[in-house]
């Protein structure tokens, strides 16, 4: 035993850090864990008709979901769906958050509180609130069909487009605050340097401004990415009965068919297909020459 | 190479004025200090010039050019920040190429100038590394062949060495000094330092709320500080408040009964105010122990000398200061080199001190 003073000391400090830790850990693997090990389990069992489970094990819940046409349509869709939202929230987030970053401190305090207003109402209830717009009879068709924009009102409920809208709503704040954050610790004497070695206000914001902010860029993407093929109200509320997205498979499997290892098996797939998503999108956006602003 | 005109140029954000009513002019070729403490607008001064920010009112001239409206992208400025700005996404040598592409030069005389300008500064070998793997003064030097490889008419330089440690500091303002007339660019300097200031000016400018309060080259403006401000502001000083009285053509600060400076002769209306205020440099005061000693002078021996007691000693390097104690004034601060052998001072030791009567300056507000 030979431990130098050094070693001692941060060997109490872990020592510390775990028993501060141990009250989330405890409820972490109680209440998490656990539930995930069981839930895992329950995917390799065999369902038999009016909710009863076998505990043989075999891969067919697997097998069923990846060898059906029907369910693979599912999964493209779900992917889609979070390519196009994020696409979107990107497209209109970005001048957003540059805007703030140029913004005088009032103008900036203003922009937040409305970027974060969204984030203190329930999804719930702002899900309601676009149903109420994009409905046939609804705001937003009323108001295109006054200024004669169109003379039919246009079909948004029940639609791809009409849960690409909602979504996009609802995650537009993460998108603007993570390229802001960027945004704003991006050094400013560098654009002024880049401008006065000749560049003009947009040279010097697209060799300069908008690669340092790619790494907001690649957190709101995939934060964006990640929520909107995970997102579960609006598909349902927006799209309705007809729109099947994995959430709402995973849901419908469960509580309608009590077919509840296939439930298990969906999750689990797209679990897993998250975590090489992000793992893989990590990997390339986290290269050395984007990983420094200062 | 261009000179720098800045007329009555002022800055006002709402209620505050950066600055005043400033004229400055920059000779072609010079490097010209603007000295100053925070918040006296030498930064503000030095961005207007660059473009950054519009002046309230007043005309900026660069050669005959009144560029007061022009886009910092059309000034033709180097800028070296006190940041550095180095872009981090880019590689050295694309920094440094950085102004030569926006000028549309072809690839390979960018390729040739910046291998050339890598060279003057010894860092040819760190060509591809990103700026922050780079030291301090590594990353100066980047800034700076940045800066000047665009040819610039016009150099500013927004305090560059603040962010070095003193060692390097002092190496790198003899670097810009040599760059600066290597290439012989106009050049405005910024900076807190006045020691950096005397050093590498060829003229300074003094700074006091917005305005210029005193400029000329480093020794007019050590040796003959106008105002109270330029004397206190660089280097040390001693100052003396009292009311003048002529005596046979002879003028004398009187600042208390028991002290009486001499000031030399009364020349025309110099000393025609009835209170002043004098400075007295502390390396221009003799100090010993015994007046007998050699090294004064007999005319030294009778004009401005007083008696004290040391109060404090202190060593800056291979000076020493000393805190003299006297009675009838203030506390005067003596400065003296420490190879004055015959001389070693501890507290409470009794002195005496003198001056020439031609040492001491007259300074007005």
């Amino acid at each position: 035993m030979n431990n130098s003073v050094e070693e001692n000391y941060k060997r109490q400090q872990s020592r510390m850090a775990y028993r501060l830790l141990s009250p989330s850990i405890l409820h972490y693997a109680l209440f998490f864990i656990t539930p995930l090990i069981i839930l895992f389990l329950y995917s390799f069992y065999h369902h038999v008709p009016g909710g009863i489970v076998e505990t043989t094990m075999s891969f067919e819940n697997y097998k069923l979901f990846f060898g059906d046409a029907f369910y693979r349509e599912i999964l493209l869709r779900t992917f889609v769906l979070g390519l196009v939202v994020t696409i979107a929230t990107l497209l209109i987030g970005y001048p957003i958050a540059y805007f703030m970053s140029i913004s005088s401190e009032r103008t900036k305090s203003i922009c937040y509180v409305l970027v974060l207003a969204p984030l203190y109402t329930s999804v719930v209830v702002r899900t309601y609130g676009w149903m109420i717009i994009l409905g046939r009879t609804g705001v937003l068709n009323d108001i295109l069909m006054r200024l004669g924009l169109i003379d039919d009102p246009i079909q948004l409920m029940y639609t791809f487009s009409g849960v690409v809208i909602t979504l996009v709503e609802v995650f537009l704040p993460f998108m603007i605050l993570s390229i802001h954050s960027i945004l704003e610790n991006i050094n400013k004497s560098l654009v002024f340097a880049a401008q006065n070695l000749g560049a003009s206000k947009s040279i010097s914001f697209l060799l300069i401004t908008f690669p340092l902010s790619i790494p907001g860029i690649a957190s709101g993407c995939i934060l964006v990415f990640v929520l909107s093929m995970a997102s579960f109200i609006s598909p349902v509320f927006i799209g309705g009965p007809g729109f099947r997205v994995i959430p709402t498979l995973i849901y419908e499997k469960a509580m309608a068919s009590l077919n509840w290892v296939l439930g298990a098996a969906i999750a689990f797939s797209f679990l897993l297909i998250m975590i090489i998503i992000v793992f893989f999108y990590n990997k390339i956006t986290s290269n050395e020459r984007w990983s420094t602003v200062k | 190479m261009k000179n720098i005109n800045l007329k009555g140029i002022t800055k006002k954000y709402k209620s505050v004025v950066a600055v005043k009513n400033l004229n400055l002019e920059v000779k072609e070729g010079e490097l010209f200090c603007l000295l100053g403490p925070s918040g006296c607008g030498k930064t503000t001064t030095l961005r207007m010039i660059a473009g950054f920010i519009p002046p309230t009112n007043g005309e900026i001239y660069i050669g005959d050019k009144n560029v007061t409206n022009l886009l910092p992208n059309k000034r033709d400025i180097g800028m070296v920040f006190q940041d550095y700005a180095l872009f981090p996404h880019l590689s050295v040598a694309n920094n440094i190429a950085f102004g030569l592409r926006m000028r549309k030069f072809d690839k390979e005389k960018i390729a040739e100038k910046v291998d050339r300008y890598l060279k003057i500064v010894g860092l040819e070998s760190l060509k591809n590394q990103l700026p922050r793997f780079l030291s301090g003064g590594e990353q100066q030097r980047v800034a700076l062949m940045r800066a000047v490889i665009i040819e610039p008419s016009i150099l500013l330089c927004d305090e560059p060495l603040s962010n070095l440690d003193a060692k390097l500091r002092k190496q790198m303002r003899l670097e810009i000094k040599r760059i600066q007339q290597k290439f012989g660019i106009t050049t405005i300097f910024v900076t807190h330092d006045q020691e950096e200031a005397l050093t590498i000016a060829d003229r300074i400018g003094v700074m006091k709320d917005g305005d210029i309060e005193q400029s000329g080259v480093p020794e007019e403006i050590y040796n003959f500080p106008t105002s109270r401000f330029v004397a206190d502001f660089i280097g040390i000083s001693n100052f003396f408040k009292g009311d003048i009285i002529t005596e046979s053509k002879v003028c004398f600060l009187m600042v208390s009964d028991k002290i009486k400076i001499k000031l030399g002769r009364a020349e025309e209306n110099i000393y025609k105010n009835e209170k002043a205020e004098i400075v007295i440099r502390p390396e221009r005061i003799n100090i010993t122990k015994n007046l007998e000693q050699p090294g004064s002078s007999p005319q030294e021996r009778k004009d401005n000398v007083f008696h004290g007691k040391i109060g404090r000693v202190t060593r800056l390097g291979s000076v020493i200061e000393c805190m003299v104690e006297v009675e009838g004034c203030q506390d005067v601060i003596v400065h003296y080199h420490e190879t004055n052998k015959n001389l070693s001072l501890k507290e409470n030791d009794s002195v005496f001190l003198m001056w020439k009567p031609e040492d001491c300056r007259l300074i007005h507000k």
